[in-house]
């Protein structure tokens, strides 16, 4: 894909999403949108109605340090074969202690094992995600999440 | 993963149906389902078997040491997944392999995606109880692994690929005996299997029409690889994003209208011809030059060095054991045999990196279960679960 190409997709999406949220270029092919946690959804239906139709991952970080873990949607493009060059990363920061963020399900329902496998390895409870059990652990597991920064492999 | 029985047990006209998880196909693996007569009223995967938790031990591991352990997720298809987290750590170092590296990386990778989607059909055909096309896939696998051995001194798995290039050249004589194998597949695929399998006309009453995947449907739940394919969406990572040496080869996306449990492994059959032919492109453009990038060839002792230039075996630089590539985020896709891999990488710059992300295929077509099988005779679930393809420990991971 060219160049030519990303910088009108990077400009659509720039006039459309502003001043809500912010968006940057990572590297050619690849845009991220920064929002916060409750514009998180509006952003993500304009990004459907652009033409972005699933979700590749959903990325949870934990930054003990500065006490957020940040949430990453990997979206792009079946049916448009222009946006399915571009992986858009969508942002966005919590609150480490409450761990809560809204899911997207309703807006690309191919969230729901991947935000479900976060809310199991990481501890983040997705609000209005239609089941919010254990998927890989066992489902009477309480000791900390595992992708977290303070659990250690070597005790 | 769950560990109780459910308590919904009101209902006496359904009863509840475990299925696993001791080894029912694949891999280690459990579904939950809800029967009324023969027909499932509801289906629910139960992964987690065999979680090794391979994105929390890679926080713990140095970068090089990260190449055996992603193969682990699936070491039937082992190449795919080098290749993915590889190309993710060249971003991150900003080099580029030279082209007989990049061809010879592309030859590995598809000669695992045949050997992987023979293992799919051997499964599929022991599924629907045909065990003569369990044992010829499995033993026609034989000859592709044993050239993959030529190259790479393995049989499964193999760690070929490290930053900057490929560790092992070409042995003499490789290219009559990999041309043979291909003959050899060739054959058997495009007569024998057809004559006893694809054509059999138990075959198509088991698949035909059976856990059909509207095209709509296969894109809203996200779902990738031969099964998105058989859906009719054209989506294939070699073509969308090229690596390696694909953007100089010549192939077809081989897709399917019909979305059935037939058309999905009438994708892979196109799949391993244009395999095939991919190979047979390699082997006569196979381009001359060195295998590893010119600034890691530095790095490595004066014996290492003669060993490499009088055999072709390229030993790992000490210095790749302190590895600390630059802070960054990287993004990285592959088409892995069961589909698009994605590999989300975030650097400190330190030894290690500080979160790993690793999205597996097979992770991606689980939800598969609940909508293709929910609605289903039960009879229908080995024909659709074979179909699918699906591999526990790569969507574990």
């Amino acid at each position: 894909m060219n160049i030519d190409e990303v910088s009108r997709v990077f400009k659509d999406l720039k006039s459309m999403i502003e001043p809500e949220a912010q968006i940057s270029i990572l590297s050619s092919n690849r845009l991220i949108i920064t929002t916060s946690t409750d514009k998180l959804e509006l952003i993500a239906n304009l990004l459907k109605n652009y033409g972005f139709d699933h979700v590749k991952s959903v990325t949870a970080i934990d930054y003990p340090m500065k006490n957020i873990i940040e949430i990453s949607y990997l979206i792009s493009s079946f049916n448009n074969l222009n946006l399915s060059k571009i992986i858009l990363t969508l942002k966005t920061l919590i609150d480490r202690n409450k761990s809560i963020s809204k899911s997207l399900y309703k807006v690309w329902p191919s969230v729901e094992f991947l935000e479900r496998e976060t809310y199991d390895l990481m501890g983040v409870f997705f609000e209005e995600h239609p089941e919010n059990t254990s998927l890989i652990l066992p489902e009477d597991y309480k000791d900390i999440r595992p992708l977290r920064k303070d659990f250690k492999l070597i005790k | 993963m769950k560990t109780s029985l459910s308590k919904q047990q009101d209902n006496r006209k359904e009863i509840e149906l475990f299925i696993g998880p001791q080894h029912p196909a694949s891999g280690h693996m459990r579904f939950i389902g809800r029967v009324d007569g023969d027909i499932f009223t509801n289906f629910i995967p139960d992964p987690g078997w065999v979680h090794r938790g391979i994105e929390k031990i890679a926080e713990n591991r140095k970068w090089i040491q990260i190449i055996p352990l992603v193969e682990r997720a699936a070491i039937l298809d082992a190449a795919n997944m080098n290749i993915g987290y590889v190309i993710a750590l060249e971003k991150l170092l900003d080099i580029e392999p030279p082209p007989r590296a990049q061809y010879l990386r592309t030859l590995l990778c598809e000669i695992n995606r045949i050997t992987s989607h023979l293992y799919g059909f051997g499964i599929a055909g022991i599924m629907i109880g045909s065990s003569t096309f369990y044992m010829w896939p499995f033993a026609d696998r034989e000859p592709l692994i044993d050239i993959a051995q030529l190259i790479t001194g393995a049989r499964l798995t193999y760690s070929y690929m490290i930053p900057g290039g490929v560790r092992r050249d070409l042995p003499q004589g490789f290219k009559e005996k990999a041309l043979k194998a291909l003959k050899y597949i060739e054959r058997r695929l495009n007569n024998d299997y057809f004559r006893i399998f694809f054509d059999n006309p138990v075959t198509k009453a088991r698949y035909q029409e059976v856990g059909v995947l509207k095209r709509d449907d296969a894109i809203r739940l996200g779902i990738v690889g031969p099964n998105l394919r058989a859906s009719n969406v054209k989506y294939d990572v070699r073509k969308v994003e090229p690596y390696a040496a694909y953007p100089e080869l010549e192939f077809d996306i081989a897709y399917e209208k019909e979305g059935d449990c037939y058309a999905r492994l009438l994708v892979r059959v196109e799949e391993i011809r244009q395999s095939i032919k991919i190979i047979r492109q390699i082997l006569d453009a196979l381009p001359q030059g060195p295998i590893i990038h010119k600034k890691y060839e530095k790095l490595v002792s004066l014996r290492k060095l003669e060993e490499y230039q009088k055999t072709g075996i390229f030993g790992l630089p000490a210095i790749f054991t302190v590895l600390r590539p630059p802070a960054g985020e990287v993004i990285s896709r592959v088409e892995a045999a069961r589909g698009e891999l994605i590999f989300h990488i975030i650097s400190t710059g330190e030894l290690r990196p500080y979160r790993l992300r690793m999205v597996t295929p097979s992770f991606r077509n689980i939800v598969l279960f609940r909508e293709l099988i929910s609605g289903a005779r039960v009879m229908d679930f080995p024909a659709i679960y074979g179909s699918i393809d699906y591999f526990p420990p790569e969507s574990d991971r």
